[in-house]
C-alpha cells in the first residue's frame, strides 16, 4: 500500500492511507498513513457500524491537514466487540463431519453430501437476499465439492470438469466457505470469530480443505501447487 | 480472522520477510488543497471488481476500475489470511463509498470522484504495481481527482 502511495504521489496525487501491518507502514513508509488495529480485512473496524466508520475516515482524512511528511499515526480505539464464540452452534444442523486424519475417500463423500446440502440452503438465502458473492469459479457449488474430490485423490490430470481446474479450485474453495458463510450469517450477523472456528473445525468442508493443503503441495497443476506452497487455501490462524 | 496484537512476533516478522518491500530513493510529498477543493478517489487492495469483470489472477498487479454508484462486488484476491466476512456484511468496511459521500455532504470534502479502483493486494513484488499505478494517476486526474485514499484488507 506504501508503494501504491509513493508510486501515485510522484504522478502528483495527495495520498491517504489506512494501514492494518504496522511493520509494513514501517517498511514501506506512505506519505500519510493511520495504522488501525483491527482485523486484517476490516481497515474501516465493523460492518453495519457506519458512526465508527465515519470516526475512522475523519481520522485519516485529518492527516491532510499534515504540512510535511512522512506521517503515521496511530488509531487508538480498537473496533466494537464481537461476541465470545464459545458455546456457539449453527443455525442448522449437518451430519457430524469425519476425523481430520479420516480416509481421503471417507472425507470426499462427507464433503460431497454436506456441500450438497448447505448448496440448498444457500439457494435459499440467495433468493431471500436476491445477491451473493459467489460465483468467480463459473461452477455449481455441487460441481465445486466434486472438483475438490478430484484433487484430494490426486486425479486431476484427467479432469474435465473446468478448463482451468485449478484456477476454478482456488476460486472455488473459496466460494464453498463464502457460501457457508452467507448461509450461517444470514441468521448469525454477530457470528464471523464462531463460524470461522466451526468451519475449519466442525464442517467437512472445512476439513477437506484443510487436506488439500497437504495434498496439493503435491499437484500436477502448477497454480494449485503455488497456491498450496503459499498457503493460499487454509488461513495460517485457522485454528484460532 | 486475526488482528496484529493477536499474532506472535515470528508471524509479525514473516509479514515483512515475506514481501519485496521497494528501497525508493525519492520522497515524494504532494501538498493538499483545501477541503473544499478536495476531490477524492479510493483505491482498494482487496481485489474487488464488479461481477461482470475478470478476476484478479495470481501475482496480478494491474487494475480494475468501478463506478462510484457499484454496489455489488466479487473478490478475487489471493490470500486467505484475512476476513472477508465483513465484506460481504457491508462493503464499506473495506471500501469506505457511502462513508466518503457522506463526509463531501458534511463539507468535509469537496467532491467524490465517478470512478475508483482496486489492486489486488495480495502480490510480493511492490515495484512491478508502478505502470499500473501511473496509469490509474492519469485516468484520475482525467476526472478532476486530486486526493486518494487507499485502503488495505
Amino acid at each position: 500500500m506504501g508503494g501504491l502511495a509513493h508510486y501515485l504521489e510522484r504522478e502528483g496525487l495527495t495520498t491517504v492511507n489506512i494501514a492494518l501491518i504496522h511493520k509494513h507502514a514501517i517498511a514501506q513508509p506512505a506519505p500519510r498513513a493511520l495504522w488501525v488495529p483491527f482485523w486484517y480485512g476490516r481497515p474501516f473496524g465493523a460492518p453495519n457500524q457506519p458512526a465508527f466508520q465515519r470516526r475512522v475516515l475523519d481520522s485519516v482524512l485529518d492527516l491532510l491537514d499534515e504540512p510535511a511528511g512522512r506521517v503515521l499515526c496511530e488509531y487508538d480505539r480498537d473496533a466494537p466487540e464481537m461476541p465470545s464464540p464459545e458455546g456457539w452452534e449453527p443455525p442448522f444442523d449437518l451430519p457430524e463431519p469425519p476425523n481430520a486424519d479420516a480416509d481421503i475417500g471417507v472425507i470426499c463423500s462427507a464433503m460431497k453430501v454436506e456441500v450438497a446440502a448447505m448448496a440448498e440452503k444457500h439457494a435459499d438465502v440467495v433468493e431471500k437476499h436476491g445477491w451473493t458473492s459467489i460465483g468467480l469459479s463459473k461452477l455449481d457449488l455441487n460441481t465445486v465439492a466434486e472438483l475438490l474430490a478430484v484433487f484430494l485423490r490426486g486425479e486431476e490430470k484427467d479432469t474435465a470438469i473446468a478448463k482451468r481446474p485449478g484456477l476454478a479450485l482456488k476460486f472455488g474453495c473459496q466460494e464453498i466457505i463464502d457460501a457457508y458463510a452467507e448461509c450461517v450469517l444470514a441468521f448469525s450477523p454477530d457470528a464471523p470469530l464462531a463460524f470461522r472456528r466451526w468451519y475449519w473445525n466442525r464442517t467437512a468442508a472445512g476439513i477437506a480443505v484443510r487436506r488439500l493443503q497437504e495434498v496439493a503441495l503435491n499437484s500436477t497443476d502448477y497454480r494449485v501447487k503455488i497456491s498450496a506452497q503459499n498457503r493460499a487455501f487454509v488461513p495460517r490462524d485457522w485454528h484460532m | 480472522m486475526v488482528k496484529e496484537s493477536d499474532l506472535s512476533e515470528a508471524s509479525r516478522n514473516s509479514l515483512v520477510t515475506s514481501y519485496d518491500f521497494e528501497k525508493f530513493n525519492d520522497q515524494p510529498w504532494t501538498p493538499t488543497v483545501a477541503a473544499k477543493e478536495r476531490r477524492i478517489a479510493i483505491v482498494s487492495t482487496a481485489a474487488i471488481h464488479a461481477p461482470e469483470d475478470r478476476p484478479f489472477g495470481y501475482g496480478a498487479f494491474h487494475w480494475r476500475s468501478f463506478p462510484a454508484s457499484q454496489r455489488e462486488f466479487w473478490c478475487s484476491h489471493n490470500s486467505v489470511n484475512w476476513d472477508r466476512t465483513g465484506l460481504y456484511q457491508d462493503i464499506n468496511i473495506a471500501y469506505p463509498i457511502d462513508r466518503l459521500n457522506e463526509a463531501c455532504e458534511d463539507g468535509r470534502v469537496g467532491s467524490v470522484a465517478s470512478t475508483h479502483y482496486a489492486f489486488n493486494g495480495g502480490t510480493y513484488e511492490v515495484a512491478k504495481y508502478e505502470p499500473y499505478a501511473r496509469e490509474v494517476a492519469g485516468l484520475m486526474k482525467e476526472d478532476g481527482v486530486n486526493t486518494v485514499l487507499l485502503c488495505p484488507v
